[in-house]
């Protein structure tokens, strides 16, 4: 891993088009803004891999009776009768 | 065209109905075609999302506007171009569901929503900003309180 040092308002460029300048350093936080192309997509880290592993999670690997999700629609059917 | 899927048996679908991931949903981001499988039983709520290169790959999905009428967010004006969507009656928003062993327990990820631009069937998982929208948003306790 490469390791940089920059102050408030330097920058780093990674490729032909993609910056990203230290904003602000405050109380053990560091604000970024980043210019890169619009088709590029950015995350925070943790929540990407949040991401990735709720989709992991939702992966089918059992029966699921489309029925029985549809008996969750019935009770709120029901409820609306009540 | 047909492939032998290991939830739905064999299913024959045409090319056009192919929804193509740009890049694919997170986690399985090498996995790019993909098929909607219409359940007719629940007036289109819940439909199955199964890839055509993994027979063993499904998931369930579903229409989040029948649990929040009023979700809404921003298209990235970078997905809008990767998709090619011109017009926002062809945005198809569909959103990844979670069923545990208790199915009552059912959450959906308003998180990260999946576009599909109806006219040519490209697709994009997004991931929102929005602190309103959660991972694990509870399906049925939200049909009853639409309800």
């Amino acid at each position: 891993m490469l390791v940089l040092t920059r102050k408030i308002d330097e920058s780093i460029v990674i490729g032909d088009d993609i910056v990203i300048k230290v904003v602000s350093v405050e109380d053990g936080k560091v604000k970024l803004g980043i210019s890169a192309p619009k088709d590029m997509s950015i995350h925070r880290h943790e929540v990407y891999r949040s991401i990735q592993e709720e989709n992991r999670e939702a992966v089918v690997n059992k029966e699921i009776s489309i029925k029985d999700l549809d008996s969750i629609l019935k009770v709120k059917k029901t409820s609306e009768d009540d | 065209m047909k492939i032998d899927t290991k939830h739905f048996g064999e299913i024959e679908f045409e090319e056009k109905d192919i929804i193509s991931f740009c890049r694919g949903l997170l986690g399985f981001e090498e996995i790019k075609r993909y098929i909607l499988i219409n359940n007719e039983d629940t007036g289109g709520v819940f439909k199955w999302l199964q890839a055509v290169d993994r027979p063993d790959l499904a998931f369930v999905v579903m229409n989040p506007y029948c649990i929040l009428d009023d979700f809404e967010f921003d298209i990235p004006d970078g997905v809008v171009e990767k998709l090619g969507i011109e017009k926002p009656e062809d945005v198809v928003v569909f959103t990844i569901v979670v069923v545990p062993e208790d199915i009552s327990k059912m959450t959906t990820n308003l998180k990260a929503p999946v576009i599909v631009n109806s006219a040519n069937n490209k697709a994009e998982q997004v991931v929102l900003e929005d602190d309103r929208y959660n991972l694990k948003h509870p399906v049925a306790q939200s049909l009853k309180d639409a309800g």
